[in-house]
C-alpha cells in the first residue's frame, strides 16, 4: 500500500514536470499554467504523428508556436479537415491558439503534429517533444509510442 | 370527405408507400450512407497490391468490398480510416471473411509498392494496399469520380520535400457483383458503416449478380 502511494506521488511529480506548470515555471513564462495531457505518438516509415491535449488554466490566451523533437527531421502542427467528401490537410503556420481557460485536443481526424522522416530507434518506447508556447515558453514531454492502428492514435479515444 | 378524395386517397397512400419501399430497397431499411443507383456500371480499378501481385477490382467479386483512397504520407486521416476498417472487421466477426478492405494510393510519385508494403499490413495483412501508376490513377479518378489535388512541396516546387495530397476520402461500398452501391463520407462512423455492410452481405451472391 505504502509503495503504491509513493509511486502515485512520483507519478504526480512526473506529470507535473511534463505540464510545465510544476513548481518552477518555464523561463519567461510568468507562471502560465499550461498543462499537457494524453501525449502519444505513432511512427511509421517516412512519417509519424503525435497527439496531446493542451489545457490552459490561465487567465490569458496562449499559443503553441512550434513543436520540435529529436525523433524526426521536422515536426509541423497540422489540421485535417473533412470538406464534403474531400479530406484536406494544412499546416497551421501561425501556430495553434489556446484561449484562456480552454482545453484544445489534438486527436485523430483533426489537429495533430506531423512528424516528417522519423529517426527514432525501433526499440524506443517513447519520443521526446519540445513544445514552445508564445507566453509559457518551452514545455518538454515524453509521448509514448503507439502501434500502427493502435487504439489511442487510431480512433481518437 | 368528398367522394373523389375517398376514392383516390388509398391509391395516393399506396403509391407513396411503394415509392418509399422502392427507395429503401429490398431490405426495407434505407442505407445509412448515400445510395447509388444499382444500374450504374461497376467501377474499375487496376494496380499492384502491396504483395507485388497485380490487383484488379474484379478479383474481389463474390465478396462485399470497402474501397477508399489515401496516401501513406497522410499521417492522420488515412491511419484513422484503416484503423476503423480493422474495428469494423472485428465488429463483423466471422462475416468479415466475406468483406474485402481495399486501400488505394492516390500518390504514385511517393507510394511505391515497397512503401505500401511497409504501411498497409501494419494495420492488417489481409487488407489490400493498391499502388497505382499515373495512368491507372487517371482511370480510377474517372471510375470513382475522385478529386485529387497535390500541394506544393514544403521546400518549393520540384523539391523532394513533403507535400499534401487533398483527396476524396469517401468509403465506397461495393456489392458482391462489384457494383458501387453506397458511399459514406470520410468521417463515417462504425455505427453507420456496419449496418450497410451487413445489408450488402445479406443480399447474397445470387440476387446481386
Amino acid at each position: 500500500m505504502r509503495g503504491r502511494r509513493i509511486a502515485t506521488a512520483c507519478l504526480g511529480l512526473l506529470i507535473g514536470a511534463c505540464g510545465g506548470s510544476g513548481p518552477s515555471p518555464a523561463p519567461g513564462a510568468g507562471g502560465q499554467p499550461i498543462e499537457i495531457r494524453d501525449a502519444r505518438a505513432r511512427l511509421m516509415p517516412g512519417m509519424g504523428v503525435a497527439y496531446f491535449t493542451v489545457v490552459n488554466r490561465g487567465a490569458t490566451a496562449d499559443r503553441l508556436m512550434r513543436v520540435e523533437t529529436p525523433a524526426a527531421a521536422s515536426a509541423q502542427i497540422h489540421e485535417s479537415r473533412v470538406e464534403g467528401s474531400t479530406v484536406r490537410m494544412r499546416e497551421l503556420d501561425a501556430g495553434l491558439d489556446v484561449p484562456a481557460g480552454a482545453t484544445v485536443e489534438l486527436r485523430p481526424g483533426g489537429l495533430h503534429v506531423m512528424l516528417i522522416d522519423p529517426t527514432v530507434d525501433e526499440d524506443e518506447t517513447a519520443i521526446e517533444l519540445v513544445l514552445t508556447f508564445e507566453k509559457a515558453g518551452e514545455v518538454r514531454l515524453e509521448a509514448p509510442r503507439d502501434a500502427p492502428g493502435g487504439a489511442s492514435t487510431g480512433t481518437g479515444r | 370527405m368528398p367522394p373523389f378524395i375517398r376514392k383516390t386517397l388509398p391509391a395516393v397512400v399506396a403509391a407513396a408507400l411503394i415509392a418509399t419501399l422502392a427507395a429503401c430497397g429490398p431490405g426495407g431499411e434505407p442505407f445509412r450512407g448515400q445510395a447509388v443507383d444499382p444500374g450504374r456500371p461497376a467501377p474499375t480499378l487496376e494496380g499492384t497490391n502491396w504483395t507485388g501481385e497485380p490487383f484488379r477490382l474484379e478479383q474481389v467479386r463474390g465478396r462485399v468490398a470497402v474501397v477508399f483512397f489515401g496516401y501513406t504520407f497522410c499521417p492522420d486521416v488515412c491511419p484513422l480510416t484503416l484503423a476503423r476498417m480493422k474495428q469494423l472487421e472485428s465488429a463483423l466477426g466471422e462475416r468479415a471473411e466475406e468483406v474485402e478492405v481495399v486501400f488505394v494510393s492516390v500518390d504514385p510519385h511517393r507510394d511505391t509498392v515497397e512503401k505500401m508494403a511497409s504501411y498497409v499490413p501494419a494495420f492488417d495483412p489481409g487488407f489490400y494496399g493498391v499502388r497505382l501508376t499515373q495512368d491507372q490513377l487517371d482511370a480510377a479518378k474517372e471510375s470513382f469520380d475522385l478529386t485529387v489535388q497535390y500541394g506544393q512541396p514544403a521546400g518549393g516546387p520540384g523539391s523532394d520535400t513533403f507535400y499534401y495530397v487533398d483527396h476524396t476520402g469517401s468509403h465506397f461500398l461495393l456489392d458482391r457483383a462489384g457494383r458501387l452501391r453506397v458511399v459514406h463520407p470520410p468521417d463515417a462512423t462504425l455505427e453507420a458503416l456496419e449496418p450497410d455492410l451487413l445489408r450488402l452481405l445479406d443480399e447474397g451472391a445470387a440476387d446481386s449478380g
